[in-house]
């Protein structure tokens, strides 16, 4: 437990640093950093419901629309200042969450995931039928190119985020979470509120991935239903949250940097369709390798260079 | 089995190349009949994949199967597009465009062949899983994976034998949806959500309960697109999930398990 807060520790120094860092890079490198950021948020923000909770959503891509089409509507109809708007996202985003979770947290396992897929869908063919919101051809924001100032709105909210699921971790909420996950029933027989606690878990989620879904929206200045509902963002938060470890504090940042980086590099090289079949293969070997992600290498738990423990949680996966 | 496997899709898809590779092959085989050599050879690619690659996770913990089908998936998807590049394909037979006229109604002949062969699988699997004995094994397997092994189930092939019936339901799938719709590398991505949806809308774990699933998400959305319009089908149809899910928790015909 120790190594794992000197880790939290570490990759909150390291973003703060990187609060220095964009005048001295090119509007490449600000925008590469700047979507990490916003991915690493996504995977926050899927962490506390699917990793803590342990309620696999594939719906949380809704909330990133959703903010996204509130920012666009406060500042575009309403004339709202960016921040007053990102606030009404994120009310709208927890809301949303809360209004849905109530119903559809009831629902275990495959069925939840499914419910919670159909709500993205629903939402998406919903919104493109809109008016207002310019139906299926999209809504087109006040043009910001100040885009360092959405470089350090991303990493601010992602500090946040990171240092509210530390302190989610380390709460009554926090644990109530993990019992739900391991054993829903023993939780509700210890007194613990399970719906009130799941449904708070999946508004807190949402609050994080509306944020990020409105600066998006604010960032790229043009957003329509297939872009901000896209169900990849969902696909990859998953993996990103899996990949660096699930219930950890720090494990999606990680996770979301690593992935970001084969991205890159492979993006880096000229562009085939052989970097996803790379890629894909990449996921297999890491989700064989390392089932539990990265994180218990990091924290102390399993050592890389101990070969016998690794045989042995390679052996506990097999059947 | 409680295995989500995000690679069924990419399956589908190969069952449609594969189909139109005979169609279009020297033997000119029609696409119905190409349907067992599909499932054939979708079952054994299934089941080495199980074998060797997803079994190594099957008791990691939640979602790994997941992410691991999802890395197939792409793998598979964008090999495809780089062996048989992204044009988009289709099947034309000599009776395409023939339908059936009963009364007032017009049925495509091959929209009829297609839920009649597609009833017959199921029959034929829910038969399969509820007479023989590898059926009861699966079932065993999937109640409890420790009994089972304690009663002398070899669940490693087990597992592999589930995973390849899954393969070759999803060739015979390739193979049906081949003479109705478009073959490209990424088609399978939109029947795999729909698999899904109606895979839940049933209930898990019973196969009729995937053939109710079926034809009621396929009403809904036909019915929605009409009253609604083609905009608000998909609205409809989650909208019309989300109620089933509440009102039936484990689907419609699908009941709790432990």
């Amino acid at each position: 437990m120790q190594r794992g807060r000197t880790v939290t520790v570490v990759i909150l120094v390291l973003l703060a640093l990187s609060a220095l860092l964009p005048p001295h890079l090119n509007g490449n490198w600000v925008h590469v950093l700047t979507l990490f950021f916003m991915m690493s948020c996504l995977a926050q923000g899927w962490n506390l419901i699917g990793g803590f909770a342990g309620y696999a959503s594939f719906g949380n891509v809704t909330f990133f629309g959703v903010g996204a089409y509130a920012c666009a509507y406060c500042m575009n109809e309403l004339h709202w200042p960016f921040f007053g708007a990102t606030a009404c996202a994120v009310i709208l985003g927890a809301a949303l969450a809360a209004l849905l979770g109530w119903p559809i947290l009831r629902l275990r396992g495959h069925y939840f995931a499914i419910a919670t897929l159909g709500i993205a869908i629903g939402m998406q063919a919903l919104v493109a039928e809109v008016p207002v919101l310019g139906k299926g051809s999209g809504m087109t924001l006040p043009i910001n190119s100040n885009f360092h100032f959405f470089y350090w709105v991303m990493l601010s909210i992602l500090i946040v985020s990171i240092l509210l699921t530390a302190y989610i971790a380390r709460s009554r909420f926090g644990y109530a979470l993990v019992a739900i996950r391991e054993n829903e029933e023993a939780a509700a027989a210890l007194g613990i509120n399970a719906a009130r606690t799941k449904v708070a878990a999946w508004a807190v989620s949402a609050a994080i991935t509306a944020a990020a879904g409105a600066t998006y929206a604010y960032w790229t200045s043009f957003i329509d239903p297939p872009t901000v509902f896209d169900l990849n963002f969902n696909v990859l938060m998953i993996i990103m949250v899996l990949l660096g470890g699930a219930g950890t504090v720090v494990g999606p940042t990680i996770g979301s940097f690593i992935l970001s980086s084969i991205g890159e590099y492979l993006g880096a090289q000229s562009v085939s369709p052989w970097h996803t079949v790379v890629l894909g293969a990449i996921i297999v070997i890491v989700v064989i390798v390392l089932p539990r992600g990265i994180m218990p290498y990091l924290t102390g738990g399993l050592r890389a260079w101990n070969l016998n423990a690794l045989r042995a949680q390679l052996r506990a996966s097999r059947i | 089995m409680n295995v989500i496997n995000i690679a069924h899709g990419a399956f589908i898809m190969l069952g449609a190349y594969l189909t139109y590779w005979l169609f279009v092959g020297p033997m000119h085989l029609d696409p119905f009949l190409s349907i067992p050599l599909a499932m054939l050879t979708m079952f054994v690619f299934a089941y080495l994949l199980q074998r060797f690659v997803v079994n190594q996770v099957i008791r990691a913990p939640m979602l790994a199967t997941f992410l691991l089908t999802f890395g197939l998936s792409i793998m598979i998807a964008n090999m495809a597009q780089i062996f048989w590049s992204s044009d988009i394909r289709s099947i034309t037979t000599a009776y395409s465009g023939t339908s059936l006229t009963l009364g007032g109604l017009t049925i495509p002949w091959v929209r009829l062949w297609t839920l009649l062969i597609a009833c017959a699988l199921t029959f034929g699997l829910t038969m399969f899983m509820a007479r023989t004995k590898i059926g009861r094994a699966i079932r065993a397997t999937s109640m409890d994976v420790d009994a089972a092994r304690l009663s002398g189930v070899g669940v490693a092939n087990i597992y592999a034998l589930t995973f390849g019936i899954g393969g070759a339901l999803a060739g015979a799938a390739g193979s049906l949806v081949s003479v109705s719709y478009a073959i490209t590398p990424n088609m399978g991505d939109s029947f795999l959500v729909r698999a899904f949806v109606v895979a839940v809308l049933g209930g898990l774990g019973n196969v009729t309960g995937a053939l109710v699933g079926g034809l009621v998400y396929g009403i809904i959305e036909s019915f929605g697109a009409l009253w609604f319009g083609e905009g608000f089908k998909d609205v409809v149809a989650m909208v019309a999930l989300l109620l089933v899910l509440l009102l039936r928790p484990y689907g419609l015909i699908g009941r709790a398990t432990a």
